[in-house]
């Protein structure tokens, strides 16, 4: 649905149900926390930023998209067709992406963790202050830099 | 925990953080002297690189085998320190403090923002570093975000001129496409491996999460056509920062509308970001033969395209600038021959080559600031007559494009003539080499062409350039080590080898056994 909407805040509620269901995905994978925070982040915070550009933006119905070109649909109907086939494929012949990575027990025995899927507070703030320490300061650096950035490339008198 | 390891990187974020926080005390008119306060950064943190506490064996012998120096780690396994990360880093000192020494004239034209373009340059060479040093591919990722992101806006920071805007908006969109890309092939090698770490991290002595290393070590993990795909996505994302055919049509345009000295930056400071994350990539995964088998041909194929289309498309070119981005392309060629022959020789003569570009591709741009200040335009037309009007320039200039170019006695001379000569031992690579070889000839043609202007036509601007003290530091040094990289390769060389050694790649070419 948020794809076919021609209005573009139409899109951005249907995103929002899009995110409830991918939060309702990782709730069934025992990952409560990234469920909850996927609620927060995506289908709060971002979604709120998304409708305030888009209402800036002040869209006109005639501004609004209109897919009425017979190459953009025939490209949309092949992607179409190639997105079921890969559906297909993963379904029928789930050997091919399976082979080399093993089954259930033998990533736990590779990974050296106890659980499949870690998603609790704990997992989460172990990974982050542990193992990943440094991504986790680099990206302290990344948001300082796009801060920056930000206001130097908008600011008017520097 | 094994802080001191990260020095120099901490220098420079605590530099970028200094000079900003600088800016915000100095007075409008005294903010000239920023500079200098910039430039002190990375020397200071060239000058830590050499301290003897960085000095750590990279690699040690347990039953036989070379393994990871767990002393060499820091913060659990993702930051690692061996010969390769800490020349690649002083090369990026060196190219940092000839950029800043070069941007000076530049920003006090603009009159906005230099505390801003200041920190910039300095956050991006801090992603530079964890870049040369990252273990694994989360830090791999951010820190080629944390350089990626500084230029976009480096690039962009001349709001006033469109091409400047276009060219951020257009390194923009590409950058995206390619983390997008680098990003699913990572989620790849995890889904088939199960770890995004390339060492296992040691924790008290006990192995607490196990690396891409061991697993193909011990056999554990073996080709999968997953894993082949998410390495060669990877290898694509990178293939972007290094300008490489297919990520690279961003390049003529960007290095044609950034400011001139940000394309100094971004010419080598980004590539080499780019290639010394392929040669880390490569050398994880160089453990297991089937996977090297099938990457060579694929990586043989981009450094061929690579290098035709970088060649074939500076010929007709008539800015400087675009000749320059295209040239570029041209060198990432060169360097992709060696790290597609993935054996000792090839991988030193590849850190050779990326060093020596270093110092070539600055001084190019050193000339063409000084002569588009002059002239106030990028055209190759406007270099006619320079040899008359600008002597020395005219002869920094020749000096910089025979070496690019690959004629002795520069340094770029050796760096080529490793490269193509690693692809020599392989019998499957041999006609790489001659494309190689071809790919000189049509280089030479074109630099020649640019030479030809300076010095056999008659002049068109009669403002003679003046060149100050700043960029004459910058070309009597690039000067010096292009002569004597040239004429004294060995040194350089010698130390190249003994990092080739280290990160064990094949001793031997692929194919050349029998001989």
């Amino acid at each position: 649905m948020t794809v076919t909407r021609r209005n573009a805040v139409s899109s951005v509620l249907w995103l929002v149900v899009a995110f409830l269901g991918m939060s309702a995905l990782f709730l069934g994978m025992d990952a409560g926390f990234i469920g909850v925070i996927q609620v927060l982040v995506y289908a709060g915070a971002i979604m709120v930023l998304f409708l305030f550009v888009i209402m800036l933006l002040n869209l006109t119905p005639s501004g609004l998209l209109r897919v009425d070109r017979p190459r953009m649909k025939a490209a949309g109907l092949a992607a179409g067709v190639a997105f079921v086939a890969l559906i297909v494929a993963i379904v029928t012949g789930g050997a091919l992406w399976t082979r080399g990575s093993g089954d259930e027990a033998a990533i736990l025995a590779r990974t050296g963790s106890e659980k499949l899927v870690e998603g609790s507070v704990l997992d989460i703030a172990d990974a982050l202050f542990t193992d990943h320490l440094l991504p986790f300061e680099l990206a302290s650096v990344l948001l300082l830099v796009a801060i920056i950035g930000a206001v130097a490339l908008t600011k008017r008198r520097l | 925990m094994n802080l001191t390891l990260l020095l120099p990187e901490i220098i420079v974020i605590v530099g970028g953080l200094a000079v900003m926080l600088r800016d915000l005390w100095l007075p409008a008119d005294r903010k000239d002297g920023l500079w200098a306060w910039a430039l002190a950064v990375p020397l200071i943190a060239l000058a830590a690189t050499f301290l003897p506490q960085l000095d750590v064996a990279a690699r040690i012998s347990v039953d036989g085998a070379m393994i990871v120096n767990p002393e060499a780690t820091a913060l659990s396994g993702s930051f690692y320190l061996d010969g390769m990360s800490m020349l690649l880093k002083r090369a990026f000192c060196v190219a940092a403090a000839l950029v800043i020494l070069m941007s000076r004239e530049y920003l006090s034209e603009l009159n906005r923002g230099q505390g801003e373009f200041w920190s910039l340059a300095l956050f991006a060479l801090s992603g530079m570093f964890f870049c040369a040093s990252a273990n694994d591919f989360m830090s791999l990722f951010v820190a080629l975000e944390v350089v990626t992101v500084s230029f976009f806006v480096l690039v962009a920071f001349k709001r006033s001129s469109g091409t400047s805007i276009e060219a951020g908006l257009k390194l923009l969109v590409m950058g995206s496409l390619s983390a997008a890309l680098m990003l699913y092939g990572i989620a790849f090698v995890y889904g088939a491996s199960g770890t995004v770490f390339f060492d296992q991290v040691v924790v008290n002595g006990e192995v607490t999460r196990t690396g891409l290393r061991d697993l193909l070590a011990t056999g554990q993990l073996v080709y999968s056509t997953e894993l082949l795909i998410g390495v060669m996505l990877i290898f694509l994302g990178l293939g972007f920062k290094t300008s490489a055919v297919p990520l690279h049509v961003w390049v003529p345009d960007v290095y044609q509308g950034a400011p001139t000295p940000v394309t100094a930056y971004l010419s080598v400071g980004s590539k080499l970001a780019g290639f010394v994350l392929m040669l880390r990539v490569l050398e994880v995964f160089s453990r297991s033969g089937p996977m090297v088998d099938s990457l060579t041909p694929f990586l043989a194929l981009v450094a061929a395209v690579t290098l035709f289309y970088g060649n074939l498309g500076a010929l007709p070119q008539s800015n400087i600038k675009r000749l320059l981005g295209y040239s570029s392309i041209g060198q990432c060629g060169y360097i992709l021959l060696g790290i597609a022959s993935a054996w000792t020789v090839g991988i030193s003569g590849t850190l050779f080559y990326m060093t020596a570009y270093v110092v070539t591709n600055l001084a190019a741009f050193a000339v063409v600031i000084l002569v588009s200040r002059a002239t106030n335009s990028h055209e190759i037309d406007d270099y006619s007559g320079l040899g008359r009007k600008n002597p020395l320039l005219a002869a920094a200039l020749t000096v910089a494009l025979l070496s690019l170019a690959g004629v002795p006695p520069f340094i770029g001379f050796f760096g080529k003539f490793m490269l193509i000569g690693s692809t020599f031992g392989s019998d499957e690579l041999r006609w790489l080499g001659l494309v190689g070889m071809v790919n000189v000839v049509i280089a030479l043609y074109y630099y020649l062409c640019v030479i030809k202007r300076i010095y056999m036509r008659e002049e068109r601007h009669p403002a003679k350039s003046v060149v100050p003290l700043r960029l004459k530091v910058v070309l009597a040094i690039s000067m010096a080590a292009l002569v004597i990289g040239g004429i004294a390769p060995q040194f350089l060389a010698d130390k190249t080898a003994e990092i080739a050694e280290e990160l064990q790649f094949a001793p031997r070419p692929r194919g050349g056994e029998h001989r």
